[in-house]
């Protein structure tokens, strides 16, 4: 155990005209979680590939089990016992389990290259059952849930007796009941002596299941700790590199009494209907589990989706039915997936800036540009966005940014209402401390936020009230500083349990 | 700082594209002139605008339809059924001009058709305009049974056989149709959207764009536009047939292409079109000039193809 299974001696890597890693030296023991923590472009992503074969470093030298190895490509890699799980599954959703497992192994075909399916299934399943699958690997991976088709990757991985699996924010994929789940297949792999690398954002989880940490910032490693000497503040310090005060501002008013919006039996599907209210300047949180309805309560007051139910805003009653309407009725939806959703990425800041907007700033039949730029560098500036111009193409920005301009583009409607959903999805620590402060100084500044979520201590850190969904229906209501994470799980995982709980 | 790097190395690379064109077409422009000398002549030039009008016509809103991410295969059938109709309205007893607006017309609900299904119910566009294709050729058959309609009044001949200071009034309007589009792309809100579309349609939706109705408005234009270039057709030859307009969306979807317009959509230009456009017909002239077989224009026309759209991967 005291020997370390793999060492990296002064890893480096250079692309032209950025050093990506500098002089990283990293170790790993056998039997331990260790997790890899660091902004976005501090180096984790290149450091993985080294190591699991997609890239030559271009100095240092690394060790596997006490002899000097090169990865050559992954494949490579994999056969010398180094795995990675990706963030997407890499699975073939119309093929079995046992032949996903076993898809690229060669002693599976007999004589004529017919495949062995009787020898296939049983050590697939063997496998499995070695992590505590509990899946028959004769089923089709597209029927799996999404937590077994993750085992279903690791067991790939294991397929090649990997002394050392990677695994890239596993948990990111998982539904959040899922997620012990997957802790009790690494928390096994441990036991069996493999040594795995866990790279994630999320704090909570680092603390759960890691033994150690070692931090990147910058292409250089900042430290390596054990997980018990380190508290999260000190993390974030270590990998922000300053002190980032406290991650949700402190509210001063939290929402005042005037109601903005009335929601009265609105429908989510035939036999779901959801009520609620916002008041002027209210952070209202919303939070479920995958499949609550929070995204379509989301879609429906943003006219996205049809249904039935009355909507007031202001105390008058209006008619949702697209989102020109939305738009028109000052309603703002920043919706999920930046990537698909909100940005038309190949194009410029200006375009995405201006792009909902585009008919306000039409005279006669043409657009007035002189407006358009006007503003775009407006909301650019507002938001601290970091391009050097607005004909910046989108693409090029780190994820932080590109958040913010799909939240610039929002703000420009001046809307009365701003639905925000996961807006802070996949951008580092720093912006998003930037976007939390941007929210909390809209909601104090008056507008109403509906926030949805699927980050825990965002919503708790966040919100004036929680609505917790479950199943289509609102399930609970917290008020600030009333709940913290385990008691919103628990009510959006199983609402009756507490009623039982109470005397 | 990477990222910057690499903007600015796409940046010179889009102008490039364009010098790229020209120069090609530079190039067989000196090439031809050393082959023939009938090449290089006013006439010559003027002859070949006068024939590219209808390629040129259709390809203005199949280029906007490519940037959008679709594709309209009908237009030829379109072009055929609105000439055959323009004839048919004007043997009726019809007054030419009005025939003009039926052939209009009709172009323009085949569009609608086209539009409706795939913007309204979300059809795939090129098995929407592939049916189309196969349907309209067909009615064009059944409406004349094969027969050229011809005889038409003396002012009609002004729109495809005569010239202004010498340059044909089909060319000029050409010109300004493609100018008015351009700017309509460059300075409307309408351009972005199209571009919008192609590069991510749902962001689009999610922006409060009516995507149905831009959508729509296109295959509407590509229709209409087929039936001009019908008209035109039928001015020039003076005869409207049940063949016309055949294949003509290959030509139209060659110089979309050579152009740089990007196949999948999201990326093109209206420029780039028709320089497309002038490589296409000017390497025809040049070869025809030279005296090179029908079937040997189609080989080197294809290569050329090849070697453009080659570098457009996923």
């Amino acid at each position: 155990m005291s020997q370390p299974i793999l060492t990296m001696r002064g890893i480096s890597k250079r692309f032209p005209g950025v050093k990506a890693l500098e002089e990283v030296d990293f170790e790993l023991y056998p039997g331990e979680v260790h997790a890899l923590m660091g902004e976005n472009g501090a180096g984790k992503s290149t450091l993985m590939k080294i190591l699991s074969g997609v890239y030559a470093p271009t100095e240092g030298t690394i060790r596997l089990k006490g002899r000097d190895v090169v990865f050559h490509n992954p494949m490579n890699a994999q056969r010398q016992g180094v795995s990675i799980i990706h963030q997407e599954f890499n699975l073939f959703p119309n093929l079995s389990a046992a032949e996903n497992i076993y898809i690229d192994r060669p002693d599976i075909t007999g004589r004529f290259g017919f495949i062995k399916w009787p020898k296939l299934v049983r050590e697939a399943q063997a496998l499995i059952d070695s992590i505590g699958g509990g899946i028959d690997v004769r089923r089709e991976v597209q029927h799996l849930g999404v937590h077994s088709q993750q085992v279903v990757e690791i067991a790939k991985a294991l397929s090649f007796r990997a002394d050392v699996l990677i695994m890239d924010e596993p948990s990111a994929t998982l539904p959040e009941n899922e997620v012990q789940n997957m802790f009790e297949v690494v928390r096994r792999l441990r036991h069996q002596g493999v040594a795995i690398v866990y790279v994630s954002h999320r704090m909570k989880e680092i603390f759960e299941i890691a033994d150690k940490v070692t931090v990147l910032r910058d292409g250089k490693k900042i430290d390596t700790r054990p997980i018990g000497e380190v508290t999260e503040q000190k993390l974030i310090r270590m990998m922000v590199g300053k002190e980032v005060g406290n991650l949700y501002p402190v509210r001063i008013t939290e929402g005042q009494p005037q109601q903005v919006l009335q929601v009265d039996e609105m429908s989510l599907d035939a036999s779901h209907k959801v009520s609620f209210e916002l008041h002027k300047g209210e952070i209202l949180g919303l939070f479920g589990l995958v499949g609550s309805g929070t995204h379509t309560v989301a879609e429906r007051l943003f006219g996205l989706r049809k249904g039935t139910g009355d909507v007031y805003i202001l105390g008058k009653k209006v008619r949702i039915g697209s989102p020109l309407e939305a738009i028109s009725h000052k309603v703002a939806y920043v919706p999920p997936d930046r990537h698909r959703q909100g940005l038309i990425k190949p194009m410029t800041i200006c375009q995405n800036l201006s792009l909902n907007l585009l008919k306000d700033y039409t005279k006669g039949m043409l657009l007035d540009r002189k407006r358009v730029k006007q503003v775009s560098e407006t909301y650019m500036q507002k938001l601290r966005v970091k391009a050097p111009n607005d004909q910046h193409i989108v693409d090029f920005l780190s994820g932080g940014n590109q958040q913010k301009v799909v939240l610039g583009k929002w703000l420009a409607t001046e809307p009365n209402i701003l639905i925000l959903e996961e807006p802070t999805r996949g951008v580092d620590v720093g912006a998003k401390a930037e976007i939390y402060q941007i929210i909390h100084q809209l909601a104090e500044g008056g507008l109403s936020i509906l926030l949805i979520s699927s980050e825990m201590p965002e919503v708790i850190g966040m919100s004036d009230r929680i609505l917790v969904m479950h199943k289509g229906e609102f399930v609970h209501e917290f008020r600030r500083g009333e709940v913290d994470q385990e008691q919103l799980l628990k009510r959006a995982s199983n609402p009756r349990l507490h009623e039982e709980a109470v005397p | 700082m990477s990222t910057s790097l690499l903007f600015r190395a796409i940046q010179p690379f889009r102008v490039n594209k364009m010098l790229t064109l020209l120069l090609l077409f530079a190039a067989m422009l000196v090439f031809f002139s050393t082959r023939s000398p009938y090449f290089l002549t006013f006439n010559n030039f003027m002859n070949v605008l006068n024939q590219m009008v209808e390629v040129g016509l259709i390809a203005i809103p199949m280029t906007l339809v490519i940037i959008s991410g679709a594709m309209d295969l009908s237009v030829g059938a379109i072009l055929g059924l609105s000439a055959v109709s323009l004839g048919l309205a004007y043997e009726s007893g019809m007054n030419i001009w009005l025939s003009v607006i039926v052939a209009l017309l009709v172009g323009s609900l085949c569009g609608s058709v086209n539009g409706y299904l795939i913007a309204r119910h979300r059809m795939q566009a090129i098995i929407v305009t592939i049916g189309m294709l196969v349907m309209l050729r067909g009615m064009i058959y059944v409406l004349n049974e094969g027969r050229p309609i011809s005889g038409y009044p003396e002012p009609f001949y002004f729109l495809g056989q005569h010239a202004i200071a010498g340059i044909p009034v089909n060319a000029i309007f050409l010109i300004v149709m493609f100018l008015i589009a351009t700017f309509a792309m460059r300075r409307t809100r309408f351009g972005t959207y199209v571009y919008g579309l192609g590069n991510n349609e749902e962001a689009v939706r999610y922006s409060g764009v009516p995507v149905v109705r831009i959508r729509f408005t296109l295959f509407v234009l590509s229709g209409l536009f087929s039936a001009m270039a019908g008209v035109f057709l039928v001015s020039r030859l003076a005869s409207a047939e049940a063949t016309s307009g055949t294949n003509i969306e290959l030509d139209v979807i060659t110089a979309t292409l050579i152009g740089g317009t990007h196949i999948f959509g999201g990326r093109g230009s209206l420029t780039g079109t028709f320089m497309g456009l002038l490589i296409i017909v000017f390497l025809r002239n040049g070869l025809n000039l030279m005296g090179v077989s029908v079937l040997y224009q189609s080989v080197i026309l294809g290569i050329l193809i090849l070697i453009a759209v080659g570098k457009q991967k996923v």
